[in-house]
């Protein structure tokens, strides 16, 4: 079948009524702003009359708004078009978004397994001192279990169920937060530390993104990591500080899970740059990179007698901070560019 | 692919011809006995989708009182898809229906008078 040619859009629009808008229709527009300049060039015309034809004629003394689930809807549809519309751009964006949950939900799993890790070790007996143990809430082990399943099932593709129960660990690590709420240095990253993976989760894996099932090894291998290094250290744990040699000590807080990953994410940043990884992957290793550097930055602060904590940590910082600049300026250098505006369907 | 309700709807809806944005809202109101009501955003995503995916395609343009309306039409491809999911539809419900009918047969001893 053959279709017929459509008559121009630059044509037809010379008929399209310029009267001045009611109230409805510019308030409508306010909301159509949301989508990207490209996309409304196309849609908006079309989707301002339809709203109309819907609406019905409501006079501006009456003040009429479009409806929160109208305004919804646009917001919804601003989302899948920024973030995997049609066009390179938005896919890149919407892979980078899609990386950023990833990689964010993977730190909360290790974080996760650490603590249920401890939480194990106190309840056999094997350690001791209940005050050394960070994961002995019984609400962290929750929170620990649900981001192991979350990050398990959103890397094997089941993005559907991942998004309820990350975001219920989220909530559980949040509520959990309230109580240290006064350390505000430490509270304000771990909360967006937490809330960050889920927002790009829920963001990114919409109805239209495309479904990887992505290998169980990079299931195991941060957790892996974590456990081989915890069978490390906790003998460790077992002594006391003050028989310890400062350089144990050290790296003792270099072999912490949120330490293992800020390590791991400065090598894939580095790699990322010098073997040249797509843009996605550069602007996502930004992204978990910046957030990793707000959850370090309050240990790199210079404290008397405890140059052992505060030292790698600054030092894991100015690597971060290094690797961050050169990831966005040139992960944003290498994105495709925005579609340009056409007349006719976002087809 | 994925077929939504909202998109089986949508492409249901230009079966017998092309139709504007809010003809498809209204007709996808109509065939869902008022069930699903696209919001104008949802609707633009799905064509997206359905556009991007080949099965719906842009038919004409027309000015009416003063606004712009386009009008889409089912492609060869999207008939296909639909003719596809519908079959697949029905499958499941013709199971679901034959399953409930034997349960009902089953039941009846258990639960009828003694």
């Amino acid at each position: 079948m053959t279709a017929p040619e459509p008559p121009s859009t630059e044509r037809l629009e010379e008929f399209v009524s310029n009267a001045e808008p009611v109230l409805l229709e510019r308030r409508y527009r306010a909301a159509l702003r949301l989508l990207p300049a490209s996309y409304r060039a196309e849609r908006e015309e079309e989707m301002v009359a339809a709203f109309l034809e819907m609406s019905g004629d409501v006079p501006d003394e009456r003040g009429p708004r479009p409806r929160w689930g109208e305004i919804a809807s646009v917001a919804a549809l601003a989302v899948r078009v920024r973030l995997g519309g049609a066009g390179a751009r938005a896919a890149a964006l919407g892979e980078t978004v899609r990386l950023v949950a990833l990689l964010g939900l993977g730190f909360q799993a290790m974080l996760g397994v650490h603590g249920l890790v401890w939480l194990a070790a106190m309840a056999t007996g094997y350690l001791p001192s209940p005050d050394i143990a960070t994961g002995a809430d019984p609400f962290a082990a929750v929170a620990d279990v649900l981001w192991v399943v979350a990050f398990t099932a959103a890397v094997r593709g089941s993005t559907g169920p991942a998004k309820p129960v990350a975001v219920a660990a989220a909530a559980v690590s949040l509520v959990l937060l309230g109580p240290a709420a006064h350390l505000t240095w430490t509270a304000a990253p771990a909360a967006l530390m937490a809330s960050v993976p889920v927002i790009a989760l829920l963001a990114g894996f919409h109805g239209e993104a495309p479904v990887t099932v992505r290998p169980w090894r990079l299931v195991l291998l941060p957790m892996a990591v974590t456990l081989l290094v915890m069978a490390a250290v906790l003998p460790v744990a077992l002594l006391p500080w003050a028989v310890l040699p400062e350089p144990l000590l050290a790296v003792s807080e270099l072999v912490q899970p949120d330490a293992i990953a800020t390590v791991a994410c400065a090598v894939a940043c580095a790699v990322a740059l010098r073997r040249g990884w797509a843009p996605s992957a550069r602007l996502a290793l930004a992204a978990a990179a910046t957030l990793l550097l707000a959850w370090r930055l309050p240990l790199a602060v210079p404290m008397p007698d405890a140059e052992f904590v505060w030292v790698p940590a600054a030092v894991l910082c100015a690597v971060l901070t290094a690797v961050i600049v050169p990831l966005v300026v040139t992960g944003r250098r290498l994105l495709p560019p925005a579609r340009r505006a056409e007349s006719g369907p976002a087809a | 692919m994925n077929v939504t309700e909202p998109m089986f709807l949508a492409l249901t809806a230009l079966v017998d011809e092309p139709r504007h944005g809010y003809g498809i809202v209204q007709e996808v109101e109509r065939l869902s006995g008022g069930r699903v009501q696209l919001k104008i955003g949802s609707l633009y995503g799905v064509l997206d989708r359905l556009a991007g995916d080949g099965l719906v395609e842009l038919d004409r343009e027309e000015v009416w009182r003063g606004r712009l309306r386009r009008y889409y039409r089912l492609t060869d491809e999207g008939a296909r898809v639909l003719e596809e999911e519908a079959a697949r539809l029905a499958a499941n419900a013709a199971a679901a229906r034959s399953r409930l009918r034997a349960r009902g047969l089953s039941a009846r001893p258990a639960g009828g008078p003694a």
